[in-house]
């Protein structure tokens, strides 16, 4: 299960579980395995 | 119907099962006995687990009427909900030990119990609502008081747990239940609420999981230059986004505050760096959990990322993962 973020979430830990609704609506639950990083727009085109 | 009032001792368990009772049900009442050494006296806010709150659920009880026992479920609690949680820190995860709790304990082995019993549903003073929808599915919102709101908690239940269990509490707001629980003359309208983590009963998380899993040791680390900034006595005393108690000789190089990025308890390597790294934007996850249908289709929706936390916009898509069915429904529902 992935989820995109639209808008970013700050110190998210493995283990931690993951709720998404839709709406008011519980649609489901997951446990967090992997956080990733924001990559700003151009960060790795200085090199 | 015959229901089983799951009663902690609080006012929202106890106003759950009165009105559950005045719904017609025929409820009886337990709490459930989850410390293998409960203290007699609650200190501070714990909402549960010492004989002093179950001798208040039994109190509950007697006012509403209904028949009362006490369940041990202490055994069950400590291999599924504490030994998860001290594997979960000694792996470098943060779990949350309250979802395990319902997912394993409330609506699984007390579910299945009762159910055994000849009870039809679970009753809890959770702040979560039920409704039937239109395809006949059991559907859980958001509770009508947000600052109360626990459907979060409860993100790990099945639609066959679902359709035994009953949050008479759903539609209401904290202040009218505890007014309630003092019209009924339940004694437990004026106590706190319960907080924190039930089984470590000072509050102090890393203090008792240092004295569970030991201490260990390890380097402090710049996650862009690799520099050991200092060491440490154990991964678990740490937490992915924790400022404070990093205790750094050496401020960084820009003179911003150092947090942690991430925990490697093999190493024993905690990284640190700048706040902006802590900016998270894609997420994986396992074990997933589906109140109902699986979203065949990439979900416009929200995710919440802990308990009490904001919402967020966001598109989840599921998986091809083989192992998807295998964690549906009760597959892990042991029979005992």
């Amino acid at each position: 299960m992935t989820i995109e973020l639209l808008e970013p979430a700050q110190g998210i830990a493995p283990g931690q579980a993951a709720v998404v609704y839709d709406g008011s609506r519980v649609v489901g639950s997951c446990t967090i395995t992997k956080a990733l990083r924001h990559q700003p727009v151009g960060s790795d085109v200085r090199a | 119907m015959r229901v089983l009032a799951a009663m902690s001792g609080g006012v929202d368990s106890a106003v759950a099962a009165a009105r559950a009772a005045d719904l017609g049900h025929d409820v009886t009442g337990i709490h459930l006995a989850l410390s293998r050494n409960p203290r007699s006296y609650r200190t501070g806010a714990r909402g549960c687990c010492t004989i002093e709150d179950s001798n208040d659920a039994r109190r509950a009880a007697d006012v509403i009427g209904i028949a009362f026992y006490v369940w041990d479920m202490s055994d069950r609690f400590h291999e599924d909900v504490v030994e998860d949680f001290m594997s979960e820190y000694a792996s470098g995860r943060t779990p949350n030990p309250c979802l395990r709790c319902n997912e394993k304990i409330k609506f699984a082995a007390v579910l299945d119990r009762a159910m055994a019993l000849g009870f039809e549903a679970v009753v809890t003073g959770h702040y979560a609502q039920l409704a039937t929808g239109r395809d006949g599915l059991i559907q859980m919102h958001r509770a009508v008081d947000m600052e109360k709101d626990q459907s979060y908690v409860l993100g790990v239940l099945t639609q066959e747990q679902l359709a035994h269990s009953l949050f008479p509490l759903g539609s209401s707001r904290k202040e009218d239940v505890r007014r309630e629980a003092d019209r009924r003359g339940l004694s437990v309208a004026n106590k706190p609420d319960s907080h924190d983590i039930c089984f470590i009963s000072d509050g102090d998380t890393s203090g008792w999981l240092r004295q569970k899993l030991g201490p260990g040791q390890g380097e402090i680390v710049d996650h862009a230059t690799g520099e050991v900034l200092g060491r440490h006595e154990g991964t678990h005393g740490f937490t992915i986004g924790q400022r404070k108690g990093l205790r750094i000789a050496r401020p960084a190089a820009d003179g911003k505050p150092r947090y942690v990025l991430d925990l490697e308890p093999v190493s024993g390597t905690v990284t640190v760096g700048p706040r902006e790294e802590l900016t998270v934007n894609h997420i994986t996850g396992c074990r997933p959990r589906w109140c109902g249908r699986v979203p065949t289709e990439p979900l416009r929706g929200t995710v919440q990322l802990r308990a009490h936390g904001e919402e967020h916009d966001a598109v989840v898509t599921v998986g091809k993962d083989a192992d998807l069915n295998a964690e549906r429904g009760g597959s892990n529902r042991r029979a005992r």
